[in-house]
C-alpha cells in the first residue's frame, strides 16, 4: 500500500508541565510487526504509546501511520485501538455490546456488525459470555473481552498497554502465548508497552528499550539481550555483569579486548578503534564454573548460592573483578565459602558505550 | 476533574473565554450589583422604574441594619444559631460518620437510610410534626427548640460527608499504624483525623452555612419569636410588608459571610465531599 | 463511595463467618464488645435523628386521625381526609406543587447534563465554572431569591433595561403556570445539580472514556453512549433531591406565584399557623410523605430496571 514505514515517529517530543517526558523519539515500524516499549516505570514509554493513539497531543515531531500524518487528527480519527492495563471495558454494556462499539462507532451495517462480533468473540475464545456483563467475567476473560472490542475494529495499529500485569503469573503466561499467535495470524501492526522484560523478549519482533525519555536501543530480542550497545540497556534486561576493557588489537572481523580478566574476544555490531574504551557484557549463563583444582579460569570464592529449580544462582568474588553473577543449570554443586574457578566463555559481547550514554 | 477534548484554535479559545466571563458576570455580577444598589437607595427619594440608577444613594439602609432592633438581634441570633447546629451535628455526627465508614455494622443500610430520610423528606413534614410536639413540650419558639430542629436536616450532609472522607481512608495505612504499634487512639489521632481533616472541615462548614440558610423548620418551630436572618429576608420580601431595601440589607449580610467562608475553604472544599454530602449515591 | 465503605469489612465478615463453629468465650466476648461499641458510636446520631423523625411522623399520623389533637377533641375520625380530598383547594395545590416540582427538576437536571458534557472540553474558563457552582451552592436560598427577584420581578432591572427598548417585560411572577416559583427555585436546584453530576462523572475512570476514543467515537458518541449511561444514577438521585426540595418548598412560594393555586406547603403551614387546624395540616402532611415515597419509589424501580445494565 504503501512505501517505507508503515508506523513513523519522528522527533516527537512531550513535555508535562516543563518536564520533558518524552524527548526526540523517532521509531519506524513495519507493516504487521509487533514492537515493544520496554523501560522503567516514568520512562515515557505509556506516553509515546498514548501519543500514537492520540491520548497526549505531542509538542514537536510527527507521527505517521499508512503513509498519513496523524499527528493532528483527533483520537477516534486514528484508526488505532487501544488495550488498557485496567481493560476498560464498559460496565454498563454486555460483551457483546462492548466488542461492537467500535465498529457501531464506525457506522458498519447492522449484520456486518453481528457477524464481525460474533468472530471477535471466538476469536478470543469467549463464545457463549456475549450476553454477559465485565463483572460477571474473570480478570482474563476481562482482557480477552478488551483485546476482542480493539481487533474487531481492524485498527491500522493495536496499542497495548500494560495488558498483563493486572493477571497472575500464570494466566499472564497463557495469555502471552495467545497473544503472539493471535497477533501472527492476523498480521496487525502492534506497539505493546511493557516493564516486564521476558514479556517484551518472549512477545516481539523487536523491542525499544526507553529510558529518560529517550529511545536508547532498537533491536530483535536476542540483538538485544546478547549485544547491548548501552550499559542501561544491558543492565535493564535480566542480569548483566559488566566489565570494562580496552581494544588492543584485531583478529579479522573481532576485536580483542584485554579485561582485568584477560583477554575476550568481541563479538560487537559497533565497529571499535585501536585502543577504545569498551564495556565486556557477561550473561550470567555465559560462564560457567568448576572445581577450584581444575587449570583455566579465574579463581574466585562462591558468596551466595539459590537453588532456582531449573538452575542455581552463584555470586562469585574473584580477585580480579567485582562479585560474578552466574547461573549454571541444575541442583548447586558448590557452597557459600567454596573455592571454584570461573570460566568465562570465549566470545563475549562488547559495546562501546562504556559510559551508557545513548 | 480531567478534560477529554481540546479546543485548539487561539481564536475559539479566546472568544469562549469571553463568553464564559460575560455569562459569569451576568449571572453573578449584575444581581449582586443590583442588590447593592437597593441597599444604598436613600429611603427618602426611593428607586422607582424606570429609573436604571437610583436617583441618590445613602447608608441609611445600612446603619438601620444595626439601628432596628429586629435586624440586629437577627443577626446575633442567626450566627448563634448556626454555631450551636454546627457544634451539635459534629458532636453527634462524628461517632456515627465512624461506624458507619469503618467498623462491621450488621444494619448498615437500615443506618445509612435513616440518616438519608431528612434528606429524602420535604422538611415542611418533619416541621409540622415537630412543630406540634414542641408545642406541648414548651420547645416551641424558643432557641433550643429551632437549634434541635435545624439539626435534624443539617446533620445528615455533616455525617454523610465525613463518611465519604472516611471511607477514603486506606486500610493499609491503618493497618501499618497498628503494626507499628499505635493503639486505636494514636492512630485515631495520629493517622485518621489528619487525613480526614478537610472532610471534617468541609462537613463543619455546610453544617454552619445550612443552618445560616435554614428557613422551614426555623420558622414552623420559631415563629414570630425566634426569628433568624432568612426569617426577617423573607418577611422584608413580603411575607408580612415588603421593605425592597432591608431585604437587600438582610442579603448582602447573610451573602457575604456564605461567600468569606467559601472563598477561605476553596482548596479544602473539594467536590466529590460536597457531592458525597449531597446524596451522590 | 460504596467500594470503599464495604470492601475493607469483607474479609473480617467470612472470617467471622469461617469462626462460627468454634465459638470461644474470647471470641464471644470481642463480638459483644464490637457491638457496645457499634451502639455507643452510632446512638447519639441515630437515636436523635430516629426520634426527631419517628416521633413527629408518628404525631403526625395520630392527629391526621384526631387521635391527638391540639385544641381540638380526641377521638378517631377519618373527616380531615375527607376535608382535605373534597377541597378543590388542596387538591388543586398539591397537583401545582407537583408540577412545579418537575419543571425545576426537569430543568435543573438538563442544564447539568449539558454543564457535564461541557465540562469534557478544555475550554478556557474551566476553574470559573467550577468555582462559581460552589459559589451558587452556598447562597441561601431565600438571598437568591431576592436577587431574581430583582432581576425578573415587577419593576426589576429586567424591566428597566427593557423598557427603552419598546420591550414590555412579562409579568412572571403571579402566572397561573408558576413559571416564576420554577425560575426562582432554580436558582437552588440549578446549583445542587450542578454539584453532583460532574462529580459523577469525573468518577468515570478515565481510561473507560479513553478506550471509547481510541475505538473511533467522536465526542457526541462518548457522551451519550459512555458518560450518559454512567452518570445516569447520579442524575436520577440529584433529579430525586431536587424534586423533594421543590416539591415542599415553602418560602418561595408564599411569597410570590398565582393567588390560585397555592402550592401545597403553603397551604399546609396557613392551616396550622392562622387558622390552628393541626388536622387538616397533617393530613396534608401524611399525603406529601406518601407522595415522596411513592415517587422514591417509582424512581427506586425504575433505576433498578435499568441498573441491571449499569453495576
Amino acid at each position: 500500500m504503501t512505501d517505507g514505514p508503515w508506523l513513523e515517529l519522528r522527533s516527537v517530543t512531550k513535555s508535562f508541565d516543563g518536564v520533558r517526558a518524552v524527548e526526540d523519539v523517532s521509531l519506524s515500524i513495519e507493516r504487521g510487526e509487533f514492537l515493544t516499549l520496554l523501560g522503567a516505570s516514568g520512562c515515557g514509554k505509556s506516553t509515546t504509546l498514548r501519543m500514537i493513539a492520540g491520548l497526549e497531543q505531542n509538542d514537536g515531531g510527527e507521527i505517521f501511520l499508512a503513509g498519513r500524518a496523524i499527528h493532528d487528527l483527533p483520537v477516534h480519527r486514528r484508526e488505532t485501538a487501544m488495550v488498557f492495563q485496567s481493560y476498560a471495558l464498559f460496565p454498563h454494556l454486555t460483551v457483546e455490546q462492548n466488542v461492537a462499539f467500535g465498529l457501531e462507532a464506525r457506522h458498519l451495517p447492522r449484520a456486518t456488525i453481528i457477524d464481525k462480533v460474533a468472530r471477535a468473540i471466538a476469536l478470543v475464545e469467549l463464545d457463549g459470555f456475549g450476553k454477559r456483563y465485565p463483572r460477571q467475567l474473570s480478570g482474563g476473560q476481562q482482557q480477552r473481552v478488551a483485546l476482542a472490542r480493539a481487533l474487531v475494529t481492524e485498527p491500522k495499529a493495536l496499542l497495548l498497554d500494560e495488558p498483563l500485569s493486572n493477571l497472575d503469573a500464570k494466566l499472564r503466561d497463557r495469555l502471552r502465548l495467545e497473544l503472539r499467535a493471535l497477533q501472527k495470524s492476523l498480521g496487525v501492526t502492534t506497539i505493546y508497552v511493557t516493564h516486564d522484560q521476558s514479556e517484551a523478549m518472549s512477545l516481539s519482533d523487536r523491542v525499544a528499550f526507553m529510558a529518560g525519555g529517550r529511545i536508547v536501543e532498537v533491536g530483535a530480542p536476542q540483538e538485544i539481550y546478547r549485544r547491548p550497545r548501552n550499559r542501561a540497556t544491558a543492565d535493564f534486561l535480566g542480569v548483566a555483569n559488566l566489565i570494562e576493557g580496552r581494544v588492543v588489537g584485531f583478529d579479522g572481523a573481532v576485536a580483542v579486548v584485554e579485561t582485568p580478566a584477560g583477554q575476550v574476544l568481541a563479538d560487537t555490531s559497533d565497529v571499535l578503534a585501536m585502543g577504545e574504551a569498551v564495556l565486556v557484557c557477561l550473561r550470567p549463563e555465559d560462564m560457567a564454573l568448576s572445581p577450584f583444582n581444575t587449570e583455566a579460569g579465574l579463581m574466585g570464592i562462591v558468596t551466595h548460592v539459590a537453588y532456582m529449580g531449573a538452575l542455581t544462582d552463584y555470586l562469585v568474588q574473584t580477585r580480579e573483578l567485582s562479585p560474578l553473577r552466574l547461573h549454571v543449570p541444575g541442583v548447586p554443586q558448590f557452597a557459600v565459602g567454596g573455592k571454584v574457578r570461573v570460566l568465562l566463555p570465549k566470545m563475549a559481547a562488547v559495546n562501546a558505550n562504556p559510559k551508557g550514554q545513548p | 476533574m480531567t478534560t477529554f477534548w481540546f479546543i485548539r484554535s487561539p481564536r475559539l479559545r479566546a472568544l469562549i473565554a469571553v463568553l464564559v466571563i460575560a455569562v459569569a458576570v451576568l449571572i453573578f455580577g449584575l444581581p449582586i450589583i443590583v442588590a447593592a444598589l437597593w441597599s444604598l437607595v436613600d429611603p427618602d427619594t426611593g428607586w422607582f422604574p424606570p429609573a436604571v440608577v437610583p436617583p441618590r444613594l445613602s447608608l441609611a439602609n445600612w446603619r438601620a441594619l444595626m439601628a432596628v432592633p429586629e435586624m440586629a438581634e437577627a443577626f446575633r441570633l442567626s450566627f448563634t444559631v448556626a454555631s450551636l447546629v454546627t457544634v451539635l451535628s459534629v458532636v453527634l455526627g462524628l461517632p456515627a460518620s465512624f461506624a458507619i465508614a469503618r467498623r462491621n455494622l450488621r444494619h448498615r443500610r437500615l443506618i445509612e437510610l435513616l440518616v438519608l430520610t431528612p434528606l429524602m423528606m420535604p422538611s415542611v413534614v418533619p416541621a409540622t410534626g415537630l412543630g406540634s410536639i414542641f408545642i406541648r413540650l414548651g420547645l416551641s419558639q424558643t432557641l433550643t427548640g429551632v437549634v434541635l430542629a435545624q439539626t435534624i436536616v443539617v446533620m445528615p450532609f455533616m455525617i454523610r460527608i465525613v463518611t465519604a472522607t472516611l471511607s477514603g481512608v486506606p486500610q493499609d495505612l491503618i493497618d501499618a499504624s497498628r503494626n507499628l504499634g499505635a493503639g486505636p487512639w494514636r492512630t485515631l489521632r495520629l493517622v485518621i483525623i489528619p487525613m480526614i481533616a478537610p472532610g471534617l472541615f468541609a462537613g463543619a462548614l455546610l453544617a454552619f452555612l445550612g443552618s445560616l440558610e435554614e428557613f422551614i423548620l426555623t420558622f414552623v418551630v420559631g415563629m414570630p419569636k425566634i426569628q433568624t436572618l432568612p426569617i426577617l429576608l423573607w418577611a422584608y420580601l413580603g411575607g408580612r410588608s415588603s421593605i425592597q431595601t432591608y431585604a437587600a440589607v438582610v442579603s448582602l449580610a447573610l451573602l457575604a459571610p456564605a461567600l468569606i467562608l467559601l472563598f477561605v475553604a476553596e482548596r479544602v472544599l473539594k467536590t466529590e465531599h460536597l457531592a458525597a454530602g449531597f446524596g451522590k449515591a | 463511595m460504596t467500594n470503599g465503605l464495604t470492601d475493607p469489612h469483607r474479609p473480617r465478615q467470612s472470617r467471622a463467618r469461617q469462626s462460627r463453629a468454634p465459638k470461644s468465650h474470647a471470641r464471644r466476648g470481642r463480638a459483644l464488645r464490637d457491638f457496645i461499641v457499634n451502639v455507643a458510636l452510632l446512638a447519639p446520631a441515630c437515636g436523635f435523628l430516629f426520634v426527631a423523625l419517628a416521633v413527629p411522623s408518628v404525631q403526625l399520623i395520630l392527629v391526621s386521625f384526631g387521635l391527638a389533637g391540639i385544641g381540638a377533641k380526641v377521638g378517631f375520625t377519618v373527616q380531615y381526609y375527607v376535608a382535605v380530598w373534597q377541597d378543590v383547594l388542596f387538591t388543586s395545590a398539591f397537583v401545582f406543587s407537583l408540577r412545579i416540582a418537575a419543571a425545576a427538576t426537569l430543568i435543573s437536571i438538563t442544564f447539568a447534563t449539558i454543564l457535564t458534557a461541557l465540562l469534557q472540553v478544555d475550554f478556557p474558563g474551566r476553574r470559573l465554572v467550577n468555582v462559581l457552582c460552589k459559589v451558587l451552592l452556598v447562597v441561601p436560598s431565600l438571598v437568591a431569591a431576592f436577587m431574581v427577584l430583582t432581576i425578573i420581578g415587577p419593576g426589576g432591572m429586567a424591566a428597566r433595561l427593557l423598557k427603552p427598548l419598546g420591550v414590555i417585560w412579562p409579568s412572571l411572577l403571579d402566572a397561573r403556570s408558576g413559571i416564576g416559583i420554577v425560575l426562582v427555585l432554580l436558582c437552588n436546584s440549578v446549583p445542587l445539580t450542578l454539584l453532583i453530576v460532574p462529580a459523577v462523572a469525573a468518577a468515570i475512570p478515565r481510561d473507560v472514556i479513553e478506550a471509547a476514543r481510541t475505538l473511533g467515537a467522536g465526542p457526541g458518541r462518548v457522551f451519550l453512549k459512555i458518560m450518559l449511561p454512567l452518570c445516569a444514577p447520579g442524575i436520577g438521585a440529584a433529579g430525586m433531591l431536587v424534586f423533594i426540595g421543590c416539591f415542599g418548598s415553602l418560602a418561595i412560594p408564599s411569597l410570590i406565584g398565582p393567588a390560585y393555586p397555592r402550592a401545597i406547603s403553603v397551604m399546609m403551614t396557613n392551616e396550622f399557623l392562622r387558622r390552628g387546624n393541626w388536622g387538616t395540616a397533617s393530613v396534608v402532611g401524611v399525603a406529601m410523605i406518601a407522595t415522596t415515597a411513592a415517587v422514591l419509589a417509582v424512581y427506586h424501580r425504575l433505576a433498578e430496571a435499568a441498573g441491571l445494565r449499569n453495576r
